[in-house]
């Protein structure tokens, strides 16, 4: 489904997700996704993955730099997205590029990432993937001593993600809730297409909200929207919360 | 001691082909008996490199002795490669360890 100015779009499956991003999310693009730890990031990016899954049979691969494998399972099975069948049906694939703290790396000279990029290449192949979501990149930059060198590796990871015909989410870690878009500023890489998650705390009560700051031009509904987290995942409210207010 | 070592690479690429020569130069002049040495391109073999979780390019993997140990880049710090594969003691280093 194409917006009407020539921006494809690709309706990610999502409730509330498709109203506000009026149709749904730039095909064949990254978009980012911005939050704090605890702010539903990982959810929110595996939702995009099964829903393409569950409702348009989008095979999809998941790179985790964070959490480890058993971990995310755990964390969503009560979400109901059966990964491990999705898997041996060839429908999903991991990348895992998560901490591997017993084995000790130390660095001796000049690399660059292009043996995780052909890893990605390799599962994206493998799976016919449409989908690819990426969780987080703002923890590689712990993992590598020189964040100058990391920064233009992501760079080169989402410029090949767009040979791949695939349209993903890269999520990013933020420090405040309105500040920066995020903590090590690595939203140049995506800055066409950018959503911000926010948990905060108003008079003791959790308020979390979903805001599309840009979508590559594209028309789209402005400010933030509440959320909730129900058996489905995140349900996105598409009734402005000012209008609420 | 026997040393089993993987070089992953990519392709022809600048740091790739210092890497191969660097490991070269250390095999003739540091092992005493030959070190088992598999280079694997990530572009031919992406699986292994799944399978080894391998982010950066090039990585020396030393598999045996244990403990396994990663070393990424194309190692021309020969200090810090000697440490790596733990043949000179560790506090030769300035705490450049990673994770």
């Amino acid at each position: 489904m194409s917006g009407n100015n020539g921006i494809a779009k690709l309706e990610t499956g999502i409730a509330g997700l498709d109203d506000i991003t009026l149709g749904g999310l730039p095909e064949y693009r990254s978009t980012l996704l911005a939050g704090t730890s605890g702010s539903c990031k990982t959810l929110l990016t595996l939702q995009f993955l099964s829903a393409g899954i569950v409702k348009y049979d989008h095979p999809a691969v998941f790179v985790t730099f964070e959490e480890t494998i058993p971990d995310i399972k755990r964390n969503i099975n009560s979400f109901g997205w059966d990964i491990d069948r999705w898997e041996k049906e060839g429908k999903f694939a991991f990348v895992d590029v998560s901490p591997d703290p017993e084995h000790e790396t130390i660095e001796t000279g000049q690399y660059d990432f292009s043996g995780l990029l052909a890893r990605i290449e390799h599962a994206v192949k493998k799976v016919g993937a449409k989908r690819v979501g990426i969780d987080s990149i703002s923890s590689t930059f712990s993992h590598f001593s020189d964040s100058g060198l990391v920064r233009k590796e992501l760079f080169r990871i989402a410029a090949g993600l767009k040979l791949m015909d695939v349209t993903s989410i890269i999520s990013v870690e933020r420090t405040e809730e309105y500040g920066e878009i995020s903590r090590f500023g690595v939203e140049e890489f995506v800055a066409d297409n950018v959503m911000i998650l926010r948990n905060t705390l108003e008079e003791e009560k959790r308020r979390r909200t979903i805001e599309i700051l840009k979508l590559r031009g594209a028309p789209h509904q402005k400010g933030e929207y509440p959320c909730t987290i129900s058996e489905q995942g995140i349900e996105i409210l598409p009734l402005s919360s000012l209008k609420l207010a | 001691m026997k040393f089993v070592l993987k070089l992953y690479v990519t392709g022809q690429t600048p740091n790739s082909l210092r890497a191969m020569q660097n490991l070269k130069l250390l095999v003739k002049e540091v092992f005493e008996t030959e070190p088992d040495i598999k280079i694997i391109d990530v572009l031919k073999n992406p699986q292994a490199a799944e399978d080894d979780k391998i982010i950066a390019t090039p990585t020396l993997v030393k598999e045996l002795p244990q403990p396994m140990r990663k070393m990424i880049g194309d190692l021309s710090n020969t200090e810090k490669v000697l440490v790596g594969l733990g043949l000179i003691p560790k506090k030769h280093l300035e705490g450049n360890t990673v994770q």
